[in-house]
């Protein structure tokens, strides 16, 4: 649950505008040919306002169902049960929602009160066991409604807290969603998915709030690409002026993070999967920290196009490396967009208060409110 | 945070845990929209996750609930009405915004504690501007351990059926109102819905909900999920689907009636309450006339309404009745759920409608299935009503006495003028069909023997046909006593005459294809 109004915050709609909007229209772009019958299929977590989920049904992106008029193949996660109420009255029927925390659904695994049950396996079972069964209901679910075309991971919190393995739950879940969308067919066509749009979000908190042996990892692997590729090195020298990796941590962690996370997953989709991932803007801007006084934290947006390589390619390996030097280079040389100064302009900040008043006028009188 | 504390409940809702309290999901989401309407709601949100079903919420945004007032209910006061102490100190059964209290406290939340392990009521309560977050749950195996308990022991002492956790939260005035929200559900609901649901998603509209429900003629031939839609838009104090749920045009009634029927209607709409399920706002479903779209097809169908306006005293106390029966002409209303008579206490249904028209003594006959009748009672009936708020108690004087009067206008009224439709329609067949009958031999006649030939009706000739050629008169007497039998039985060897007495005016050797031609062109002529 979140204390910003969404409703009114002309930062996180720039986001919505210039990057998720942009990237939506060229996403159904892409789809245009696909059947009819399998409309373009969005995870969000749109929290309790859907300023998302009407964005882009203003835009035309998503659409309702001529039969009976539900918004169609929109499916959320929240895990605040008013938030979850207030979201699924708004999206009506059709949108499917997950109630609950998104890793746990995610990362279900079978234990041994679990292993070979289900919920209609047409046994009853105790009520421990049953809760256990409802996760595993959810996970497969959500399993099921695999591949989407457009993933908005716009989760609230860091990517990596300090207590935390580096390798969290969030991260495994991201990890396990590009399975999802590498080995999932479309209903209806049963085709494998092309090209999908990622926006990912992450709260950046400051170094010392950060797990250290992930700042540890990701610097290393971030002076090992300086190291190895001229490419990447001239760009991080042409942004930076310099080629100290330590340097920028100390100096614009926030920047840091939106290098060596994006970094991170086109290498992991790369490699692990095989998805070339098209880089496009990162958006960071300040937010106020209500647990500490005068202290700020940043917010990251990252809005990426993954598009399938095919598998026989040759020398895959070695044209994977290619690809993603070519990514990482992209990522440093599109740059990270700082945005409050931007928003801070009144034009700007008018135009985008006017679009949000539309857009929740639009959804408004959708749901009759 | 609070620790778990004990769900409290008395001897007399007791009784009622151990037979299960509620036949369906409906009920218990029916008990908790009551509860909203009793808190000033304008609009009640209900979702499914549809064809999940795996989360059930329900939104209202009505004054909300403090801390205190639910931790009373939970240990004190479950199956208490929920009214008001007006400025002056006096008992008020009306909400502020002037309508009537309907509502058992706590029994929506035991009834919805039924079909999960654990549910949130969450509410942000105006007034104060205060807020809580409480999880609650009934105790597992509940129907084992209330049926240990003897009556004594519950006599004695509320017992404890369950538990419940308070937690206080942040008041935000954007979320205003009370949230019950059910995440755990039980699988047998779970699979139960999903089994039935299939891919029937809820239409928009609810003109395109009822047709369909129209087209299926019966809601129990859809899946579970549509059963639980019909039944809260039966049920729910909201507005009819139509602004008015009768096309006068077709229905007999005394204008003054009429009147009445249409200030009641409109008095729904004045509360300003809506019910609203995945998205579909829901209305009553009455519409009237309504038959089967084969009966639409070929005729209007028409109805007389039967008005029921009385004020009846019970042992002193009174029983204000007010509503109608309508019954349609000759032909079954439908939906077949439509059938009978329904029971509304201060808005609220009581149960389903009652195809038996409460036991009516007589066999049911078809006519039964031609009457659809609300009931709307004022004051009177409330303690005849059973906990589970879907039927009542048979022994209550109140409902003996509803009863009685009900039967008494049926028996007087209704049955009746269904008797002298049917008469009417029958006779109107007959007429029909006889005249059709006579026309069609009339054209055989005139084909076979010419123009000149009068086709007239004589009781006293012997045979069923006779051909004067003297006169030129075809003589036909439908009650000759060479005819035995039924009257269908008498109506065949009457044709078989006719075919025979005409075949015989032609040579003898064409006779035997002229008497098999008679009888195939009747038959295709439709007299057979």
């Amino acid at each position: 649950m979140s204390h910003i109004n969404f409703k009114e915050d002309p930062l996180k709609h720039y986001v919505r505008k210039n990057g998720w909007l942009k990237a939506a229209k060229q996403q159904k772009q892409v789809i245009r040919r696909r059947s009819k019958r399998i409309p373009l299929r969005y995870f969000t977590f749109c929290a309790v306002e859907a300023i998302d989920v009407f964005m882009l049904e203003l835009e035309g992106i998503l659409k309702r169902s001529k039969q009976t008029g539900h918004l169609e193949g929109v499916y959320f996660c929240e895990r605040d049960p008013v938030d979850y109420t207030r979201i699924s009255n708004l999206l009506g029927l059709k949108a499917q929602g997950f109630l609950g925390k998104f890793e746990k659904i995610v990362l279900f695994e079978d234990d041994d009160d679990t292993r070979g049950k289900t919920r209609n396996d047409g046994n009853f079972y105790p009520e421990e066991v049953d809760k256990k069964l409802l996760y595993k209901d959810a996970h497969h679910r959500l399993r099921e409604a695999f591949p989407f075309d457009i993933i908005n991971l716009d989760v609230c919190g860091a990517m990596f807290p300090p207590r935390k393995n580096i390798m969290n739950p969030l991260l495994k879940s991201i990890i396990q969603i590009l399975d999802w969308q590498t080995n999932s067919k479309f209903p209806i066509n049963n085709l494998e998915c092309k090209q999908f749009t990622l926006f990912l979000t992450s709260h950046i908190n400051s170094a010392d709030r950060t797990n250290q042996k992930a700042i540890q990892q990701l610097t290393d692997l971030v002076i090992d690409n300086i190291n190895t590729n001229p490419n990447f090195q001239g760009a991080f020298v042409n942004r930076y002026s310099h080629n100290q990796v330590q340097k920028l941590v100390s100096e614009n962690f926030p920047e840091f993070i939106c290098l060596a996370i994006p970094k991170l997953m086109i290498k992991r989709a790369l490699l692990d999967f095989g998805w070339e991932v098209d880089h496009g803007e990162t958006y960071l801007f300040h937010r106020d920290d209500r647990r500490e006084d005068n202290e700020k934290y940043q917010i990251m947006h990252t809005t990426s196009v993954y598009k399938r390589i095919s598998d026989s390619s040759e020398q895959l390996d070695a044209f994977k490396m290619e690809q993603y030097f070519q990514s990482v280079t992209q990522l440093v040389n599109d740059g990270i967009q700082w945005i409050d100064s931007i928003v801070e302009n009144p034009n700007i900040k008018q135009e985008l208060e006017e679009d949000l008043i539309q857009i929740v006028k639009f959804r408004d009188q959708r749901n009759n409110l | 945070m609070e620790n778990w504390q004990e769900i409290k409940v008395n001897s007399k809702i007791l009784g009622h845990i151990s037979s299960g309290i509620y036949r369906s999901p409906a009920s218990a989401i029916k008990e908790i929209i009551s509860n909203a309407f009793d808190a000033d709601a304008t609009r009640v949100s209900i979702t499914t996750n549809w064809p999940s079903f795996d989360v059930i919420t329900c939104y209202d945004n009505g004054s909300g609930m403090t801390q205190e007032k639910f931790k009373k209910i939970m240990t004190k006061e479950i199956g208490d009405s929920e009214k008001r102490i007006t400025a002056n100190g006096s008992v008020s059964d009306v909400t502020n915004l002037n309508r009537p209290i309907i509502g058992w406290l706590g029994i929506g939340m035991l009834g919805v504690a039924q079909i999960c392990h654990e549910f949130k009521f969450i509410s942000y309560h105006k007034a104060t501007r205060t807020a809580f977050s409480a999880s609650v749950r009934l105790a597992d195996f509940l129907h084992e351990k209330v049926s240990n308990i003897s009556p004594e022991e519950a006599a004695e002492q509320p017992i404890d059926v369950g538990q419940f956790m308070i937690e206080q939260i942040e008041y935000e005035p954007d979320k205003a109102g009370t949230y019950v929200i059910a995440s755990e559900m039980r699988a047998a609901f779970v699979n139960k819905f999903r089994e039935t649901s299939g891919e029937d998603q809820l239409p928009s509209k609810f003109s395109e909900f009822l047709e369909v429900i129209h087209r299926a003629r019966s809601v129990k031939s859809l899946s579970d999920y549509w059963q639980m839609v019909w039944e809260l838009s039966v049920a729910c104090p909201i507005p009819y689907a139509d602004a008015d749920s009768f096309d006068w045009k077709k229905i007999e009634v005394i204008s003054e009636f009429k009147k009445q029927i249409i200030d009641l209607q409109q008095l729904l709409n004045q509360h300003q309450f809506e019910v609203i399920v995945d998205g579909l706002s829901l209305r009553k479903p009455n519409q009237y006339p309504l038959a089967s779209p084969q009966i639409e097809k070929k005729e209007q169908t028409k109805g007389k309404l039967f008005s029921i306006n009385e004020n009846l005293t019970v042992y002193g106390k009174p029983l204000e009745l007010f509503g109608y029966i309508y019954l349609q002409y000759g032909h079954a209303v439908e939906p077949m759920e439509l059938r009978g008579l329904l029971v509304r206490i201060r808005n609220v249904a009581i149960g389903n409608y009652d195809p038996t028209l409460f036991a009516y003594p007589s066999v049911p006959t078809p006519r039964f299935n031609w009457l659809s009748g609300e009931i709307y009672v004022g004051t009177g009936l409330e303690s005849a009503l059973n906990i589970d708020r879907a039927s009542f108690n048979e022994m209550s004087p109140h409902f003996v006495k509803l009863t009685n009067f009900i039967h008494n206008l049926l028996k007087m009224e209704v049955f009746p003028e269904a008797s002298r439709t049917q008469r009417k329609r029958t006779e109107g067949k007959n007429e029909d069909r006889q005249n059709k009958k006579l026309a069609t031999l009339q054209s055989i006649i005139r084909q076979e023997l010419g123009d000149n030939y009068t086709l007239i009706s004589n009781d006293e000739n012997r045979f069923p046909l006779t051909i004067d050629d003297n006169q030129n008169l075809v003589l036909v007497n439908n009650r000759s006593k060479l005819l035995y039998g039924s009257k269908s039985k008498r109506e065949l060897v009457q044709l078989i005459a006719h075919a025979f007495e005409i075949s015989m005016l032609v040579p003898e050797e064409e006779r035997r294809e002229k008497f098999y031609q008679l009888l195939s062109d009747f038959t295709k002529l439709g007299l057979f």
